[in-house]
């Protein structure tokens, strides 16, 4: 096997995610040559799979006032370096009848110590009128893939590699210190020089930890999120209570996310949601907006956060594991784990983990990350050509610009096939464009298996104009397009 | 004949409709209520009996297969007998049908440029009982048809060769004309000029005694007269490959279909119907009619039945809910599989058909044949 990457100096980072991304990011700024490694696309584990919001801090003032203050010092900073990728909806805290005032009142304190800015609000349009204490706070909107995809052109643009659909199956030492990267590509096996690696790899990172023989005290939780057609609130609302399911709207593009629920669960893969689960969400949602049942449900998803559980913590609720952040050494000399966290803290993240990778190389330069903005979009000129996807006004100009990109690749990028139609209209055509690059067949998989990622979720909130969205899915699929439901053709 | 009691139809998608004609053809007075503008124009116009078997593989002979339509028992004669009814009506309607000689499926080629079974086709639609070279015409913003993909795929599928043939739009094109554009265009007396001299000069001597395929966007008043005429000045026959919803082959039938009961006295309410008893319907807007009930409110699809969020399904015409066993793949044979005494239900609205691929068209008719039939006996027995 031929040495394929790095010759030089090479700091290697496991995981495309936000945490990955911004550690390479922040080495890349010291002047440390990076890669980042991911087994999919940027995004492709829980970085991809959140609801979005940007934390003033204040949904952890009651139980964890260290994460509330970061949080709310990460809001205020994000807002000047990522200002392109945050809205600043601000956010509401509405209790509901059964909230003692001594709660809200330890709230209000917690907010003030935390430093995170209050001021008494009104209810939104469609809230329970019952809710009558509201505050209202800086909560934001992170658009969590363009953030990714800000941070992965500033790390090119420095010279930084990014080398995604590559899995991590080796490491190997040289006298007890990380010597090479051993990953599984499209083009099979490749090894990468590497100084130092972080394993920033989310709920993998147990796995990849494993490959140095270094156990992490991880627990997964998955949490289930129900995703709305349009802006149902203005705003950011947060049920005011100590934090439990089903208890955060977040308004993001002209869609909604309600969110969000935390059970344990054993595998770094995002399962399908539950019936059971939904329908939990459903019965809390209806409580703070009576008409939630008549919304325009698009579909539900799920994603899995990786815990830190110290030492000691012997919870049995994955919601009392702290959602801080570890980042530890490994008895394998140059390797780091980072694990834990949240994504509206993920610079704050990085910027610890640069630090010990950037001492243990002897490198003496300062975190620049909390002061240079992160580089633009490049312009995508959107013209006249036609649109291949309506909901989302996806034109092939646009899809150009991401040449190469698998389908499912193309759709996080552009965002094609994520309107009310999920692809019903779109998929086929995008499909047909891909097909003059790699062929019929090869493109054909590719939209079975979009088709199976957008059918799923649809499947898992099956109700209302969904329902009806889908049956014509499945007519348009098999009456007008002819597309084989047999899995062996 | 003295009917006083006028029929109440709701719902006009193809059951509606199809029930609606077979009542006025008896004698009946019909009203038909519908708050949309039916499902019709989700069809591509062609009208499947039982195109693929339970292994999804296609099927040929579809009378050998139509006991699994529904659980329906209807002999050969009765759904001959019912198929030919249904011919008779479109052509009244003023839509000519192909059937193959042998009562068959015909093949006729999706956008996707693979051939599936389809048992009684539009003439402005391709169908063929054997595959055949052909020469697809297609022209810029036509998005869904990717006439190098079909080729591909046409070639894979039937070994038989397909040549290409993509045009630019005609003066005032823009890239974002939808087929529904096009056919107005193409209805208009220089639309119809300028496509004929556009195919004549897009065309050579390849294959020239084969058929020339076009995407569905030729017209929709005038269509017929549009492909003889070019089939005149070509020296071949043109015809159409139907594209996506919403599909002009359908919406052509839906206009005229229309237009024939409305021709004959049919009357059409356009409400929506909140309540159903045994004495006639409730309309959202406060009105009431009286008469007998058919309900042709179509599946979860149609509007017929809508999903709530904690898995109950409503019946939007009775407001009644029923049971849904939560699995997707049952949604669309949910239905009204206890037809009542009360009121008529026909098409999806019936359910008991397991969605797709079986042949919408054979459930829409077999489920309408039977309710005649046993509307029949009820009328033999109270005479009696």
């Amino acid at each position: 096997m031929r040495m394929k990457w790095g010759k030089w100096l090479m700091v290697v980072v496991i995981g495309a995610g936000a945490t990955g991304l911004g550690v390479a990011w922040d080495l890349m700024l010291r002047g440390v040559p990076v890669a980042v490694l991911d087994q999919g696309d940027l995004g492709h584990g829980t970085s991809g799979r959140f609801h979005g919001l940007l934390h003033s801090g204040a949904r952890y003032v009651l139980t964890d006032a260290v994460a509330a203050r970061q949080c709310q010092t990460e809001n205020l900073r994000l807002r000047q370096v990522a200002a392109p990728y945050i809205e600043s909806t601000g956010g509401l805290f509405a209790a509901s009848p059964d909230v003692s005032e001594n709660l809200v009142q330890n709230w209000l304190r917690g907010c003030h110590d935390a430093k995170i800015p209050v001021a008494p609000a009104s209810p939104v349009q469609g809230m329970n009128a019952q809710w009558k204490r509201i505050y209202e706070v800086n909560d934001g909107v992170i658009n969590g893939y363009q953030l990714l995809q800000a941070l992965a052109r500033g790390i090119r643009q420095g010279g930084g590699q990014i080398l995604t659909h590559r899995r991590v199956v080796g490491a190997r030492p040289m006298k007890g210190k990380i010597h090479t990267i051993v990953m599984e590509g499209p083009d099979g096996l490749e090894e990468m020089r590497a100084d130092a690696v972080v394993n920033a790899a989310g709920p993998w990172a147990g796995h990849v930890a494993s490959l140095w023989s270094d156990p992490l005290p991880l627990t997964l939780s998955r949490g289930i999120m129900l995703l709305f057609s349009h802006r149902q609130t203005p705003k950011v609302i947060n049920r005011l209570d100590v934090p439990g399911d089903g208890d955060i709207l977040v308004p993001h593009h002209h869609i909604s996310i309600w969110g969000t629920t935390d059970t344990e669960t054993d595998s770094p893969k995002a399962p399908t949601p539950s019936h059971a689960e939904v329908a939990h969400l459903m019965e809390r949602g209806l409580a703070m907006f009576p008409d939630m049942g008549e919304w325009r449900v698009l579909r539900s998803f799920s994603g899995v956060r990786p815990l830190y559980r110290a030492p000691g913590n012997l919870a049995r609720e994955t919601r009392h594991i702290s959602r801080d952040f570890v980042v530890l050494d490994h008895p394998l000399k140059g390797a780091f784990s980072v694990i834990g966290g949240k994504w509206t803290t993920y610079r704050l993240m990085a910027e610890q983990v640069a630090d010990r990778v950037a001492a243990y190389l002897h490198y003496a330069t300062p975190c620049q990350t909390g002061a240079v903005p992160l580089p633009l979009a490049n312009a995508v000129g959107v013209g006249a050509d036609p649109l291949l996807c309506e909901c989302e006004s996806v034109s092939k100009s646009q899809l150009r610009a991401f040449e190469g990109l698998s389908l499912s690749d193309l759709r996080t990028r552009t965002w094609f096939g994520m309107g009310p139609c999920q692809g019903t209209f779109c998929g086929h055509r995008v499909m047909q464009w891909r097909s003059h690059q790699i062929g019929e067949e090869a493109a054909s998989k590719e939209l079975a298996a979009f088709r199976e990622e957008r059918e799923r979720g649809m499947c898992a909130a099956l109700w209302g104009d969904n329902a009806v969205e889908w049956l014509l899915q499945r007519n348009i699929r098999f009456q007008s397009l002819g597309e084989s439901q047999r899995a062996d053709d | 004949m003295p009917m006083t009691e006028p029929w109440i139809i709701v719902g006009k998608g193809p059951a509606g409709l199809l029930a609606a004609s077979l009542l006025l053809e008896q004698g009946h007075r019909v009203v038909v209520v519908a708050k949309g503008q039916g499902s019709l124009p989700l069809w591509s116009g062609a009208l499947d009996f039982y195109s693929w078997d339970t292994k999804q593989h296609p099927v040929k002979a579809p009378y050998d297969h139509a006991d699994h339509l529904s659980g329906l028992s209807l002999n050969r004669e009765q759904w001959q007998a019912g198929w030919e009814d249904w011919r008779r009506i479109l052509q009244k309607v003023g839509v000519q049908t192909q059937v193959s000689p042998d009562h068959e499926n015909l093949l006729s080629p999706t956008l996707s440029g693979v051939l599936v079974p389809r048992y009684l086709v539009p003439e402005w639609q391709y169908a063929v009982t054997d595959p055949e070279p052909v020469t697809v015409v297609s022209w810029d913003g036509i998005l869904d048809l990717d006439l190098h993909l079909w080729a591909e795929r046409y070639q894979q599928h039937t070994k038989m060769a397909a040549k290409t043939i993509q045009r630019p739009g005609p003066q005032g094109w823009t890239a974002r004309w939808t087929p529904l554009h096009w056919a107005g265009y193409l209805d208009s007396e220089s639309g119809r000029r300028w496509l004929a001299d556009d195919l004549e000069a897009a065309l050579d001597d390849t294959f020239d005694q084969c058929p020339v395929l076009v995407p569905q966007i030729i017209g929709i008043r005038h269509t017929e007269e549009i492909l003889s005429d070019l089939r005149v000045r070509l020296g071949r026959p043109v015809k159409e490959i139907p594209l996506i919803a919403p599909c002009l082959g359908g919406v052509r039938i839906a206009e005229r279909w229309k237009e024939y009961l409305l021709g004959h006295g049919v009357r059409f309410v356009a409400d929506e119907v909140v309540g159903v008893d045994g004495f006639g319907v409730q309309l959202a807007t406060g009105g009431a009619l009286s008469g007998r009930v058919v309900l042709a409110t179509g599946g979860v699809l149609g509007g017929g039945f809508r999903l709530q969020w904690d898995r109950t399904v409503i019946n939007t015409a009775t407001g009644q809910s029923i049971a849904w066993s939560g699995k997707p793949e049952d949604l669309s044979c949910i239905g009204v599989s206890d037809a009542n005494s009360l009121w008529g239900v026909v098409g999806r609205s019936a359910g008991g058909w397991d969605g797709d691929r079986h042949g919408g068209a054979g459930h829409v008719l077999g489920t309408v044949l039977a309710w005649v039939n046993a509307m029949h006996e009820e009328v033999y027995c109270a005479a009696r």
